[in-house]
């Protein structure tokens, strides 16, 4: 009778545990969908490529769509995109161009809660300025499709040595 | 008491795979790759003909480019290493339809315009001047210029009629063909 008793205590302690399992991991993933499960920055089209037509100093690429989504942070989220200089590699031979960027904002939801911070921007491999910047913010939830133009810069009076010429464009979502 | 243990276990590891699935629905950074591939350009084009009627004078008559651009050569050259470019005639001016009857030909060369580097243009010339020599049997005259790195440029390229005595010239037509070429260094 004793040890009846006493499997039967062992087995509420176990149910008790179990149900606290159960409404502890309930409780986490109503947090988790309430605030950190959607935040994403996605580039739509893949790695960009074009063939330099000798036509002026600046060889556009056609526009880029990112696609930003923000249902995690309720006080907004800062967009960076950030590019290098244009950078070739021969043998020994290192030659370096300048790399332009051009934002705007393709459509957005809700459309007043996203800005454009800094439209354009461009390297000047010549004063040290190796780095481009632009960037967008949106001040509460919301999803974008940004739009990037990178060009390929060489000066008016030069023509760039023959080569393939390679940077990389890097998005980057921050939120407070 | 085991059993227990065996509960809390588990717990722990729902609670992993829950924080798992939460950093992995976030994606703050995304890159996109892009490449302009240059390709290789070598070339030189050469002013339109080029005529002129004697003066009737011993003094020398001069084909001058001026500073037209249309009547200078036009160089580009994007190796990494530059390129060399020589023009060059292998006959003095001989009559066109007796060519015992020559005159020599002198070519003066320039850099009219010229892509520049953060030391300076990057053309120069290499050899300015030349003339045939007929009489020694020096029947080329050739002058170049060359660039070290990428880069475009015009050249005045000056040709001269050394009359000599004008009253034993030959009436009619005295030609030279200039060949410019380009070369990669």
């Amino acid at each position: 009778m004793d040890s009846l008793k006493q499997l039967n205590t062992m087995g509420q302690s176990i149910l008790g545990l179990r149900r606290a399992a159960v409404a502890f991991l309930f409780l986490l993933f109503s947090v988790d969908l309430a605030s950190a499960q959607h935040l994403a920055i996605r580039s739509r089209e893949k790695d960009q490529h074009i063939i330099h037509d000798f036509s002026g100093d600046e060889q556009l690429f056609r526009e880029v769509r990112w696609d930003i989504h923000n249902s995690a942070s309720r006080e907004g989220i800062a967009v960076v995109w950030t590019i290098d200089a244009f950078e070739s590699r021969s043998g020994k031979n290192h030659f370096l161009a300048d790399a332009g960027l051009g934002l705007r904002i393709r459509n957005a939801v809700p459309g007043n809660s996203w800005q454009v911070t800094q439209a354009t921007d461009q390297t000047n491999v010549s004063k040290g300025d190796r780095t481009a910047t632009v960037s967008a913010i949106c001040s509460r939830h919301g999803d974008a499709t940004i739009g990037v133009v990178v060009v390929f810069q060489t000066s008016q009076t030069t023509i760039p040595a023959s080569g393939e010429y390679q940077t990389r464009l890097v998005g980057t979502i921050t939120a407070p | 008491m085991k059993m227990n243990i065996k509960s809390l276990l588990k717990v722990v590891s729902a609670v992993v795979v829950a924080a798992c699935c939460q950093s992995a629905m976030a994606q703050t950074t995304d890159t996109q790759r892009f490449t302009v591939t240059v390709p290789s350009t070598l070339s030189i084009t050469a002013p339109a003909d080029q005529s002129l009627t004697h003066d009737t004078t011993d003094n020398n008559q001069v084909f001058s480019p001026g500073s037209l651009a249309a009547n200078h050569w036009a160089v580009q050259c994007n190796s990494s290493a530059g390129a060399t470019v020589n023009l060059r005639t292998s006959t003095p001016f001989t009559h066109t339809s007796n060519s015992t009857y020559k005159r020599d030909a002198k070519l003066d060369l320039s850099v009219s315009s010229s892509d520049n580097s953060s030391s300076g243009a990057i053309w120069s010339i290499a050899t300015a001047s030349d003339q045939t020599n007929y009489v020694a049997s020096d029947n080329i005259a050739s002058v170049q210029a060359t660039s070290a790195q990428p880069g475009k440029a015009t050249l005045a390229l000056s040709v001269t009629f050394i009359t000599n005595t004008y009253s034993t010239l030959l009436q009619g037509d005295y030609q030279i063909d200039v060949v410019g070429t380009i070369a990669a260094n």
